[in-house]
């Protein structure tokens, strides 16, 4: 038995380094400004390596917080393609995918590489003051190491529409006219056809430098022209004729088509002709405004009690046809509010609903129309509303408010804040078998979607797709107890031809592509489960049954997540069999015991991080560490690592398991309130070292959403 | 059901229209169509007048609003009110609040007025003097996150002058309101309000928000 967390410690420090940069990095953003105010001095455009930048060169700009952006460029035979993410205000991060024709390093043709970047805003340009802005980078810091390079950079603005850069760059950065290495003479040569993906901080700003630089000048607001000065002598791909470098003097003009695609033109090293797309996102640019249509009603407004006594009586208490006359009213306004009613208990003073939200983004937001629907149709004499929320029939949390301070506060200008003052959100008792909405349960639902299945960086093809339909049906006993299955069936694609690859490992995930192979009707998925909340602040789960496309088997789960703390502890084992190949009901011969100890913590701001220690679907040991950015609407965008105590040669390729992940709602796309969003986990190679079974249902997830943290951040949407 | 479609035909439905119910693929294609080909049918326009009104059998208020900038053209039924606000209502339930004729808040416009503090401006008004005041702004950034911005605002008299509201005029005082916010050079908006003899604002410019731009309102009392 290898050792539990038995990693390298310098990799673990360089860990421990990535999550500090990380939290100390969380700057307060600067507010957005709802008055419109338009932004002023030049526009921070994206390079080659689509960072911000010059054209080959980086600068000392940063892009708007949360910005997401994608490049495409394309120079003498090498095409880049970056992913971006403004991390937070000053810490970006981004993810390349580059081919280049004609290098023809360990027996390529064309020479396929992915690339991790970081990068710091150390100073930032002051309105008015004389400091220009300061930044450093890493560049290829767990790749292969062909773009590795380390710089320091500062950028200027002038005005409106000048920018001046200058540098030091190292590696790649230092290859061109260095003036020598300030630090340390040795820098480790970049070996092709090694398995990469350590973190390379032994060569961080080693060996020779150079400077680089340029200007920016933007004479209209979206016209943009650059000069710069290179220090990359591009060596590697000279010495293999990929192009001639004739000059270390690069010329661009750039185009803001609009506010997402800026387009550029370029003359390189004097002799390439070079284009570069940039399409930009950001979570806080929706598409499409959210309308919030339909419009909730204004809330109805109970009549004055002194005025009409007679409606205020609690009579109605006693006529035994009145409580299920109010539970279908409320079910239907419910219902058009996209809410299922599950259960409810009506009393004369008091009233509680359990509800499952199938339609807003915002839990806030469907907390407040449902307050709004009990306002409407509940007698004047039920003064309190309690509404719980159930994932699934996991009952989550209860909030708890006044419904004069509805009335009080409706129209008010802070009526936001002073809600959120007087509510109350405590953890949810179990659901109550005779509060059940009649004829509810059994409750069947059924879906026919398509779906598509995507493998990316293949040698041969780099993006590998599959699409199908799915027919997903669900089967719930009582609240909480639950049959679900998936099938699928391929329509088209090519995912069949992606490459299985060699392992020193049992093939846990080098096997997928196996699974891929097969035509007709795969079952996806066919689990029992019960989720439950156990009091104390504990929920519990345990599920059965074909659990992901490659195992089945059993996994129990158990989490500590106090309503309003921002730490959540949890436990899970799982016994996992690997499936067969036709993904039929069979099973193959390998089975593991895999589980973890988690530990989730939310840093607020929109950033989580979760660390998951333990035994892996290999049965190597060690742990994963997840950073997230999370928005209020509802984009995640987020990074993770696992080590473990598979050594670098057994694992591969990249050394270890690590990749990112995004995904963002539907509503930001439409405008329309939608509880679904796209996204996808992007590895830059999958290996069997670090695999995570995948399970149904985690309760985390399931259950922050309705608790304070997750609560709070939406909160502006409760009275929408 | 008669009367129904007489209020609907009056009262255009403006430039949102109600496709909600179609579901969120099917208004993204709206949007798509509407932005690549510029296809967007051409906002309705409040066309009503007081006596296809009183035909419709309209007795409530009516608040009539337009803002050039979103293309919005709709007119707005007295719906209720709570605590001295009054919540103006279109046929396809997007509300306007008002305090005194101020805007207080919209809702199901796009990018809605959270909220305007008004007891300042309502205030100064009732004293028809020049004043000056703070008011708090509120609205939500792209992402939904609640930001309040405090605008500091002068309100001046400009004097007498009869306005037409429908085909009714009214002698009204002219009030001008300029705010400013921190560190921004130009005013963030300047208002307009006709106040007539017994204290209603009975024609008013008000500012709703960068996206929806300044609302002409009206109010028409039949």
């Amino acid at each position: 038995m290898r050792g539990f967390m038995g990693f390298g410690g310098d990799t673990k420090s360089a860990m421990a380094a990535l999550a500090l940069a990380f939290v100390s990095a969380l700057g307060s953003s600067a507010a957005a400004d709802i008055l419109g105010t338009p932004a002023s001095g030049p526009r921070p455009t994206l390079n080659f390596y689509g960072t911000a930048g010059l054209i080959d060169m980086p600068s000392a700009e940063v892009m708007p917080d949360g910005e997401f952006s994608t490049t495409i460029s394309h120079f003498g035979g090498i095409t880049r393609n970056t992913l971006s993410f403004q991390i937070t205000p000053r810490l970006s991060g981004s993810f390349r995918y580059s081919a280049t024709e004609g290098l023809n390093l360990a027996g390529f043709e064309t020479y396929f590489d992915r690339s991790f970047d970081l990068r710091y805003q150390i100073l930032q340009q002051q309105d008015g003051g004389w400091w220009p802005s300061l930044a450093i980078g890493l560049q290829d810091f767990v790749g292969t190491g062909i773009y590795a390079g380390e710089y320091i950079v500062a950028s200027r603005t002038f005005g409106d529409t000048l920018t001046v850069t200058g540098g030091v760059g190292w590696g790649r950065l230092g290859s061109y006219n260095s003036f020598g290495a300030p630090f340390s003479d040795f820098r480790p040569a970049f070996v092709p056809g090694d398995t990469g993906g350590e973190v390379s901080y032994d060569q961080w700003f080693r060996g020779q430098a150079s400077f680089f630089g340029g200007i920016e000048w933007q004479p209209t607001d979206r016209l943009g022209v650059i000069v710069e000065y290179s220090s990359d002598a591009y060596r590697t791909e000279t010495a293999q004729g990929v192009f001639e470098r004739r000059s270390p003097w690069n010329f661009g003009i750039e185009y803001q088509v609009n506010r997402s695609l800026t387009a550029g033109a370029y003359y390189l090293y004097g002799s390439e002709v070079a284009v570069n797309l940039a399409f930009n996102f950001n979570p806080r640019r929706p598409v499409t405004p959210v309308s919030n249509r339909p419009v909730p009603g204004p809330l109805a407004i109970r009549p004055n009690q002194a005025d009409s006594p007679e409606l205020w009586t609690t009579d109605w208490v006693e006529n035994p046809r009145a409580r299920p006359a109010l539970g279908e009213r409320l079910r239907e306004a419910l219902d058009a509010e996209g809410q299922d009613l599950i259960a409810y208990d009506i009393g004369a003073h008091q009233a509680e609903i359990r509800i499952e939200n199938t339609r807003y983004t915002a839990i806030a937001q469907a907390l407040g129309r449902s307050a709004r629907v009990m306002a409407q149709i509940l007698p004047p004499s039920v003064e309190t509303f309690h509404i719980t929320l159930l994932d699934d029939g996991l009952a989550i949390s209860t909030l708890t408010m006044r419904r004069s301070d509805l009335e009080a506060l409706e129209q008010e200008p802070d009526a936001t804040e002073a809600l959120h003052a007087v509510a109350g959100l405590r953890a949810a008792m179990p659901t109550d078998q005779e509060d059940l909405v009649e004829g509810m349960f059994p409750r069947f639902d059924w879906s026919l979607r398509p779906y598509t299945r995507t493998s990316y960086f293949d040698p041969d093809n780099p993006v590998l797709i599959n699409f199908g339909v799915r027919l997903a049906a669900s089967y719930e006993f009582r609240p909480g107890w639950r049959l679900d299955g998936a099938l699928t069936y391929r329509l088209a694609g090519n995912l069949d031809q992606a490459r299985v690859s060699p392992s020193n490992l049992p093939p846990v995930r080098t096997s997928s592509p196996f699974y891929n192979r097969h035509d007709g009707i795969a079952l996806e998925r066919l689990t029992f489960s019960h989720a439950r909340s156990l009091g104390n602040d504990l929920y519990g789960r345990v599920t059965v049954g074909y659990l992901e496309r490659m195992y089945g088997g059993v996994s129990a789960e158990l989490l500590w997540s106090p309503v309003n703390s921002r730490l959540a502890l949890g436990a899970e084992v799982n016994y996992a069999q690997q499936r067969e190949y036709d993904m039929g009901v069979g099973f193959r011969d390998y089975s593991v015991v895999t589980g973890h100890l988690s530990a989730y913590y939310d840093m607020a701001n929109g950033y989580h991080v979760q660390i998951d220690a333990g035994r892996y679907l290999a049965g190597d040991w060690g742990a994963t560490l997840t950073l997230d950015r999370e928005f209020r609407n509802g984009w995640r965008v987020g990074a993770f690592m696992t080590m473990t105590d598979v050594s670098a040669q057994d694992f591969g390729e990249g050394s270890f398991d690590k990749g990112i992940r995004f995904s963002i709602p539907v509503t930001w796309f439409t405008g329309q309130p939608s509880r679904q969003s796209v996204g996808t986990t992007i590895r830059p190679i999958t290996r069997d070292g670090g695999a995570r079974l995948e399970v149904p249902g985690r309760l985390y997830d399931r259950v922050r959403e309705g608790h304070l943290g997750n609560i709070d951040d939406q909160w502006a949407q409760v009275w929408r | 059901m008669k009367r129904v479609l007489a209020v609907v035909a009056l009262l255009a439905l403006g430039a949102c229209g109600q496709d909600a119910a179609d579901g969120p693929y099917a208004a993204a294609f709206q949007q798509l169509r509407g932005g690549l080909f510029n296809r967007g049918e051409a906002p309705a326009q409040f066309t009503a007048t007081r006596a296809s009104l009183a035909q419709a059998g309209i007795t409530a208020p009516v608040l009539v609003a337009r803002m050039p900038n979103a293309g919005i053209s709709v007119g707005l039924l007295e719906y209720g009110s709570n605590r001295g606000v009054t919540i103006w209502r279109s046929l396809d339930g997007n509300t306007i609040s008002t305090a005194s004729g101020l805007i207080r808040n919209t809702r199901g416009f796009g990018t809605d007025v959270h909220s305007f503090e008004t007891d300042a401006v309502v205030h100064a008004l009732s004293r028809g003097q020049a004043a000056e005041y703070t008011r708090l702004f509120r609205a939500l950034d792209g992402e939904g996150q609640l930001h309040a911005v405090r605008l500091y605002c002068t309100l001046s008299p400009e004097g007498r002058e009869t306005v037409d509201v429908l085909g009714r005029s009214y002698e009204t005082h002219r009030f001008r309101e300029s705010c400013h916010a921190e560190d921004r050079e130009t005013p963030v908006f300047t208002n307009t309000y006709w106040q007539g003899n017994s204290g209603e604002i009975w024609k008013s410019r008000q500012w709703a928000g960068p996206e929806l731009g300044y609302a002409d309102l009206e109010r028409v009392i039949n």
